[in-house]
């Protein structure tokens, strides 16, 4: 069954079809958010640990443990601390941490670069090796090239990421000398093993996903007819066929890209690289409440804004859709 | 395509321009690059009590009396003291120091330090401490008396501990919130100049400093959290000295020519406490079996990799009042289903061993379910997250648990009041819940007389009891493992965990 035709070169963006699109877009973030802040709340209070014996450890007396209880308000209802935040939080301020006594926001936000970092740069990587590699496969289906590809997407997949950072770095670092193994201390080559690391796993998927699509673009009509009118393969596959194949592989790279965001804790304790992944991580063990919810406010805030720019990016790619799904 | 393309080698190059900070004067031979295991949470003694914190203040901040890496006390910004009543303590301060901003060290500054700790609002994490102080007078510039609510002679240790680091009173009220994290200013050979989260903190050597400067320019204390990678940075040469080796990195280092390696003893105590007021452990002889049954040896050989030694008491040899003649309870499960049988348990019973999360200890609790076993007690290890550890154990729920104790001032009334005093019961220390009057007694002796000598036979006299009344399976003090490279020199790691930097030279 073939598609309704291909779709038209990108016209101009802008206009008020595409401002009303972005701004239901933004009108969504909202609820989300909210829902998210509910959620986070809920969890953290099931789970067992008492924020104020955890800060104030094993040979506290009991008049401080009291105190302390007191001073961050854990012995209000639990629909009251929640109000009390959002409150706050609308205003960004997004209280203190238990453990560092520093606002939220400001922690946050200094370990906010890291990650973003990682995470661009990874993708990217990811986007450079996965979409030719896709193609390539696709072009080429079974053929040499094709199943090596594969079978180095599926080890992509397949390495956890604490073996493939540590072998880099024995490799790089102690056998060869080229590469430092740890640290985030300016220059360029601290980047390139943890990149490497994130950038590898992350291109895996992007080569199937493009793979997979590339096929089934190949094999439409207007392929056929681009192809009979006489075009060179090269225009065919690149202007025609890919553009049309990329609108799932976007959806890959913004997940990926999201992945990112918010779960590189390994690589980022490997590497000894600043980053939101640690905080988060380092926040739950230590009951720091505050922070938790920040970091995971920020997150879900980070794969709303990725998914609005995927879904601009859909409709810059297909302008189709911005007619149809606003 | 291409105009994608070049768009995004262009955001790349401008993202890898733009990204890191750049460590000043790195390719310096002056420059000293320690690692350790996690970042600092706040350079404000009054923050919190950690001990990433405590390394780097350590080298910013000084005390009025210094415990060098012996335990010896020595005078810091004091220079001397004296005892003018059971209660008050008289300091002559140090002339001529200068704080990082310039402003001269004072008595008024102490008084503000210890003010400021002591403030219920300030919630320093280390409050408790110098909670015994009463009140800090100035007497001029040069003096202050220090006057405690009761008897406590340990104060002098205690004053020695990093917490009690004498901050400057107007770089505190200057900077406001920013104090600890973006301004911290002390008396210590090396001033704070700058701070990465998470990464890294840079110090500078403090040319005024009153004493001996520091013998390398600048200091970057990084946060490196993997075990395995800290000892890949110091074998490749990118850091100097690398903090708390694991079993399996130093086993690799040793051979290792190019590195040095520092094994010492800390202060800390891992122990297997039993709940005295539950039976069947409120009979003395099912203590002492347990003791009997368990062979402390393989848990130090094989879960600590030899990295510890099989403890004699509740008190580390460092310590001061640790009864080091003291005999530790040899393995003999013979004699363990003896004592058992005579307790009216000759088929053993079935209780539970609780311990945290941390891998060493669970491991620890598997080996002495085995042990257990063959003398007939079936144990279940119960794996208990942080949290709910800690409340748990202080509201007496368990059976056995295993914990661990630091006794950071070196001093024994640390290592003991809390631990074995009836008035410290739950959370405050006591989790076995053991009580004995007599030892309250000479607890509360030792801590009131400054009688050092007397101190000493009361602490000796309560560490056989407490062998005799087992109200703990001893089981090993671990051993601190640092690593530097061959051409550093001056590296003497401190009992207590925060080694200072300040006769470290690089060749």
């Amino acid at each position: 069954m073939s598609s309704p035709g291909r779709a038209p070169p990108a016209a101009g963006i802008g206009g008020p079809v595409m401002a009303q699109f972005i701004l239901k877009r933004i009108l969504v973030l909202v609820p989300v958010l909210l829902g998210v802040s509910v959620i986070v709340f809920a969890l953290l209070y099931l789970t067992p640990g008492d924020p104020a014996l955890l800060m104030l450890g094993e040979h506290a007396p009991p008049e401080q443990y009291r105190a302390l209880r007191e001073k961050l308000g854990l012995d209000d209802p639990v629909h009251i601390q929640y109000l009390r935040w959002l409150w706050r939080a609308v205003q960004l301020d997004l209280g203190d941490s238990i453990r560092s006594s520093r606002p939220v926001v400001e922690e946050i936000v200094e370990r906010i670069p890291g990650t973003v970092e990682l995470a661009v740069l990874s993708v990217l990587l990811a986007t450079f090796i996965g979409i030719p590699a896709g193609v390539i496969s696709a072009t080429r289906p079974n053929s040499w090239l094709d199943n090596i590809f594969t079978v180095l997407a599926l080890g992509g997949v397949s390495m956890p990421v604490f073996w493939q950072a540590l072998m880099l770095i024995i490799i790089f670092s102690v056998n060869l000398g080229w590469l430092p193994p740890s640290g985030r201390l300016g220059g360029w080559e601290y980047f390139v093993l943890p990149v490497v690391t994130l950038g590898t796993s992350a291109a895996a998927s992007i080569t199937r996903m493009t793979r997979a699509t590339m096929l089934e673009a190949i094999h439409e009509d207007y392929v056929r007819t681009a192809r009979a009118k006489g075009l060179d393969e090269r225009r065919v596959i690149y202007r025609h066929a890919l553009r049309n194949a990329l609108l799932p592989v976007v959806t890959v790279i913004g997940l990926e890209f999201g992945n990112l965001m918010a779960g590189a804790v390994i690589t980022e304790t490997i590497f000894a690289w600043p980053g939101i992944g640690r905080l988060a991580v380092d926040a739950i063990r230590t009951r720091d409440y505050p922070v938790v919810q920040g970091v995971v406010m920020t997150f879900a805030l980070s794969y709303v804004l990725i998914n609005l720019i995927v879904d601009l990016l859909y409709a810059y790619l297909d302008p189709r859709l911005r007619v149809r799904y606003h | 395509m291409n105009r994608i393309l070049s768009r995004a080698l262009l955001a790349v190059v401008l993202a890898l321009l733009v990204a890191g900070t750049l460590i000043p004067g790195a390719a310096l031979a002056q420059t000293l690059v320690v690692a350790q295991g996690a970042d600092a949470v706040n350079l404000d003694p009054h923050t919190t009590n950690d001990q990433p914190s405590a390394r780097v203040r350590r080298q910013i901040y000084e005390t009025l009396i210094v415990q060098g890496e012996d335990l010896v006390l020595r005078p810091g910004l004091a220079t001397s003291w004296t005892q003018l009543d059971e209660l008050t303590y008289e300091f002559k301060l140090r002339e001529g120091v200068k704080f990082h901003n310039g402003e001269p060290f004072k008595a008024s500054d102490v008084k503000f330090t210890f003010e400021r700790l002591l403030d219920p609002d300030t919630r320093a994490d280390a409050k408790f401490l110098l909670e015994v102080i009463d009140e800090v007078q100035v007497i001029d510039d040069y003096t202050v008396r220090i006057k405690t609510k009761a008897p406590f002679s340990p104060i002098l240790a205690h004053l020695a501990h990093p917490v009690a680091a004498i901050l400057n009173e107007k770089a505190v009220k200057e900077a406001g919130d920013a104090y600890g994290t973006r301004v911290a200013v002390g008396t210590g050979p090396f001033r704070f100049v700058s701070w990465v989260s998470q990464s890294h903190i840079i110090l500078a050597r403090f040319d005024d400093y009153w004493g001996e400067k520091a013998k390398v320019s600048q200091v970057v204390i990084r946060a490196i959290p993997e075990g395995t990678v800290r000892a890949i940075e110091l074998e490749t040469g990118n850091v100097d000295i690398a903090y708390d080796l694991e079993p399996v990195d130093r086993m690799r280092l040793e051979f290792d020519p190019n590195i040095k390696l520092f094994m010492t003893e800390s202060l800390s105590a891992n122990y297997i406490g039993f709940n005295v007021q539950k039976p069947p452990f409120d009979d003395v002889r099912v203590r002492q079996a347990i003791n009997y049954a368990i062979d402390v040896e393989p848990l130090v050989d094989v879960i600590y990799s030899g990295q510890a030694v099989q403890a004699f008491g509740p008190l580390s040899a460092q310590v001061f009042g640790a009864h080091t003649d003291l005999e530790s309870y040899p393995y003999d499960p013979q004699k363990a289903r003896e004592l058992l049988a005579e307790a009216g348990y000759p088929n053993g019973f079935r209780t539970s061993i609780w311990t945290n999360d941390n891998p060493l200890r669970i491991q620890i609790a598997e080996v002495v379910q085995q042990y257990l076993a063959d003398v007939g007690i079936q144990a279940d290890v119960e794996v208990v997250e942080w949290g709910t550890y800690l409340a748990n154990t202080g509201a007496g729920l368990h059976d056995m648990f295993i914990l661990g104790w630091v006794t950071v001032t070196a001093d024994a009334d640390y290592g003991l009041y809390s631990l074995f005093h009836s008035s410290q019961f739950g959370s405050a220390g006591n989790r076995t819940f053991y009580s004995n009057p007599r030892v309250d007694e000479l607890l509360d002796f030792a801590r009131s007389t400054s009688d050092q000598e007397a101190r000493k036979a009361a602490y000796f006299e309560v560490q056989e009891i407490l062998r005799e009344e087992a109200p703990w399976v001893f089981l090993l003090f671990p051993l601190n493992v640092d690593g530097t490279r061959a051409n550093i020199e001056g590296f003497t790691p401190h009992p207590a965990g925060h080694h200072f930097l300040g006769r470290v030279s690089k060749n």
